[in-house]
């Protein structure tokens, strides 16, 4: 008796935590794609949130300090893929840096043909090492 | 000279497998002078180890930069100050810092426990001990060599990650590391009792200053990393659930679940098993959590460099858990008998157990969420990520839980908790949080999650200071002291009780700042021109001018940015600016006046040509009591195990109580 009762009782208790965790994993989680893969994926994904990992065009960086707007262009790390990409906001420590590597979090908007980011993350060669490999 | 170093690493090497071979040979053939050969020789590693770091903090401060990995992460015209914490900068050094903590600990064990009358398990705590140490060691002589040579001599160095040159990068990594290495000591205390099959309460006992000296520098490491993050990174937060971050958060949630299951285990004799399973789990996690941080495995903000150490330690991981599974396995007989079961769903006993049920719920939604990536990737071929969305809607009731059960625990009794008692207890208490809802509304807390948390840290408040209140009135009553000698006596002689709640002071305090910051934070960006004038918030901010800067190792960009309350009263000057160090990348550095109540913190965007600028102005409500809570919480941790002058204190204690006893007895 007292048995059944702890095993209904746990029983309760985990899947309570399951349904916590699933509803958690509706809405925390979110694709992790390349350029050149979300690129292909574009219109299956609409306007799902989702993060673009690729290399930051340092030329194609264009900020407009009076509306805090910026805009570049986000290049696949292997191809000549490019994604255009808007964030409001100013741009993040170290993003014009050489080779560095970003990722954007957001959604493509059709209207303006354009990633609306809403994050970006900046990865940066890590602590200057790379350059020593290189030798 | 430098070539010293790396052969000091290679003796260590050297001497960590005699110890080894002389532990098992002394264990086989029951010879103690063999034993007592190999206790020397931990000491003999830990000689070798501390002249290995030294000599790699002097080629930092030397600026030698013959030595590769002084070269890759410091430069002439750094500061000394971060040229001494270069030891921990790289992942060479940090092994090599790990791996002398390691060495210091073990000295430290052997010599307390070598003079004691029994110490048939300390050959198995060596072991175990020395295992880890020489695992480091084989990581650093044949992996990654610190000592490594340039074969070009640079002139100057690359420099330190301009992120790093702020006063965290002394605090944080020695902190942390402090904590994951110290929880070495209880596991391996823990596998010497399956070893032993001696399985009693000797080994938690014995590690509990160890479990507390790990734990509070494992918390400090922590909320060390979260201070840096805000004053540096400039993002306005202190906790960003990034994988790096979730690594040393579930050591810490295992760890606080050991922490209180143990003490069941040392009234009751109960959870002998999960005792167990719980420090094994805290210190896989800390291996897990470096696997983590130096595969790179995980796509995460803090970028380490990406090795393939990181696979060792993966490696690592799975021989602990193999060898700690397999003994765990082939004693669980052993531990399962004479295990009394928990009489009622209502009492100490079980509102323990619930606890460890959510902090373990906790770290498995966390590790879950870190590594749910992972499995998707090598199952499904397609990458996912999991954000902060996920960890705050599943951690955050899961925090509340563990906060009610906070208020709650104090107040049951033991076995089990009659009705009547609960509602003595309880009425107060509950009574006075009902009542602070209301003031809280008006305060301005709107929304039901603040609201529980914040009436709920109340509600842990009331119900602690309730305790202090009734066994101080206690002593007034039943011994006749004066209420600061009453208040004394109680909190002094029962030092664990009343240290430990004032922990959970401190803990309730730093979820009152995180509640604050996380539900109330205010953030906009604003355009400026010189001398024009904004009001947000309650303050009143004047854009002054921009500045150019110069300092030693890098140039500025300033703004002056003028403080005051909106009727004209003068608050103070914040000067928010943007770094360029050598490679002429702005770093932001950010502007903060804190408060008890909030903080204003303003982010230095960007600026034009005419002078105009971009602030990001930021309002953090209560964040302050966070740092403010971590100081309480070590000092609980402090008054629990610290042993100057308690004799002499309780032998006081003593003489009172027997003069007040003669007195009972010549009076009647």
């Amino acid at each position: 008796m007292k048995n059944t009762r702890m095993v209904i009782l746990a029983l309760v208790v985990i899947g309570a935590f399951g349904y916590l965790l699933f509803m958690g994993m509706q809405e925390g989680s979110m694709y992790y794609l390349e350029v050149s893969e979300y690129l292909k994926k574009i219109d299956e994904l609409g306007d799902r949130k989702v993060r673009v990992n690729g290399r930051v065009v340092k030329e194609s960086l264009d900020f407009d300090s009076k509306n805090l707007v910026l805009r570049f262009l986000l290049m696949d790390i292997k191809s000549d893929d490019k994604l255009s990409v808007l964030y409001h906001g100013s741009p993040p420590d170290l993003l014009g840096q050489d080779g560095v590597t970003a990722v954007a979090e957001g959604h493509f908007d059709k209207s303006q043909r354009v990633f609306l980011a809403n994050q970006l993350l900046v990865k940066c060669p890590s602590k200057y090492e790379r350059k020593e490999k290189g030798i | 000279m430098i070539e010293a170093g790396g052969y000091f690493i290679l003796l260590s090497l050297v001497l960590s497998v005699g110890i080894i071979i002389f532990l098992m040979s002394g264990l086989y053939r029951k010879d103690g002078r063999l034993i007592e050969v190999a206790y020397r020789a931990s000491k003999g590693i830990f000689v070798l180890l501390t002249i290995a770091s030294a000599m790699m903090v002097y080629f930092f401060v030397t600026d030698n930069f013959r030595v590769e990995y002084v070269a890759s992460y410091s430069e002439k015209a750094l500061p000394v100050f971060y040229k001494v914490t270069g030891l921990w900068a790289g992942q060479k050094g940090s092994l090599l810092f790990w791996v002398w903590l390691l060495s210091l600990f073990t000295v430290a064990v052997v010599r307390k426990d070598e003079k004691r009358p029994n110490t048939s398990y300390l050959p198995y705590v060596l072991l175990v001990l020395n295992s880890t140490i020489l695992f480091f060691l084989i990581l650093l002589n044949f992996v990654t060599p610190p000592f490594e040579l340039n074969r070009v001599v640079p002139s100057d160095g690359n420099g330190l990650n301009p992120l790093l040159q702020n006063p965290g990068m002394v605090f944080h990594p020695p902190t942390l590391y402090l904590g994951y290495v110290g929880f070495t000591v209880p596991f391996a205390y823990a596998m010497a009792a399956l070893i032993t099959k001696d399985l009693g309460e000797w080994w938690i006992k014995r590690t509990r200053a160890w479990t507390l000296f790990s734990w509070v520098f494992l918390t400090l490491g922590i909320v060390f990393g979260g201070w840096w993050a805000y004053r540096e990174l400039g993002w306005g937060g202190v906790w960003g659930w990034d994988p790096v971050e979730n690594s040393s958060l579930m050591p810490w949630l295992t760890s606080t679940a050991f922490l209180h299951s143990v003490i069941i285990q040392e009234r009751r004799g109960m959870l002998k098993v999960w005792n167990i399973v719980l420090i094994l789990l805290t210190f896989s996690l800390c291996i897990f959590g470096t696997f983590i941080t130096r595969s790179g495995v995980i796509t995460s903000v803090h970028a380490f460099g990406q090795s393939s150490v990181g696979y060792v330690f993966l490696g690592f991981l799975f021989l602990i858990v193999l060898v700690g599974g397999y003994y765990l396995w082939s004693r669980y007989h052993i531990l399962k008998e004479k295990n009394p079961r928990i009489e009622s769903i209502i009492s100490k006993e079980s509102s323990f157990l619930y606890n460890n049920i959510i902090l373990f719920g906790l770290a498995f939604a966390t590790f879950w969420g870190t590594i749910f990536p992972l499995i998707v990737e090598a199952v499904k071929g397609i990458k996912i990520s999991v954000g902060p969305p996920f960890f705050n809607k599943v951690n955050s009731p899961l925090f509340l839980l563990l906060l009610i059960l906070m208020a709650i625990c104090p107040l049951l009794a033991w076995r089990r908790t009659s009705w009547q008692s609960i509602k003595r207890n309880f009425l107060m208490p509950t009574l006075l949080m009902i009542l602070s809802v209301p003031v809280l509304v008006f305060l301005g807390v709107d929304g039901i999650m603040p609201l529980f948390f914040f009436s709920f840290c109340l509600f842990v408040i009331f119900s602690l200071i309730k305790e202090f209140y009734i066994g101080t009135k206690a002593g007034v009553v039943h011994r006749g002291l004066s209420w600061s000698q009453a208040f004394w006596t109680l909190v002094s002689r029962n030092r664990r009780r009343y240290g430990g709640f004032l922990v959970h002071i401190g803990i309730v305090l730093v979820i009152v700042g995180l509640a604050g910051y996380g539900y109330f934070q205010y953030k906009e960006s604003y355009t400026l021109k010189p001398g024009s004038i904004i009001n947000v918030k309650g303050y009143t901010l004047k854009y002054v001018t921009l500045q150019n800067v110069r300092m030693k190792n890098y140039t500025a960009v300033r703004s002056i940015i003028e403080v005051s309350r909106p009727g004209g009263g003068y608050l103070d000057t914040l000067k928010p600016e943007k770094r360029f160090y050598r490679r002429n990348e702005p770093t932001t550095e950010v502007a903060i006046r804190s408060g008890l109540l909030e903080d204003l913190y303003l982010i230095l965007n960007g600026w034009d040509g005419e002078g105009n600028i971009t602030l990001t102005v930021v309002i953090n409500p209560l964040i302050t009591w966070t740092w403010i809570g971590t100081a309480v919480v070590v000092l609980g941790i402090i008054w629990c195990v610290y042993p100057v002058g308690r004799k002499s204190r309780e032998l006081e204690i003593l003489e009172k109580e027997l003069i007040i006893a003669f007195r009972e007895v010549t009076e009647s």
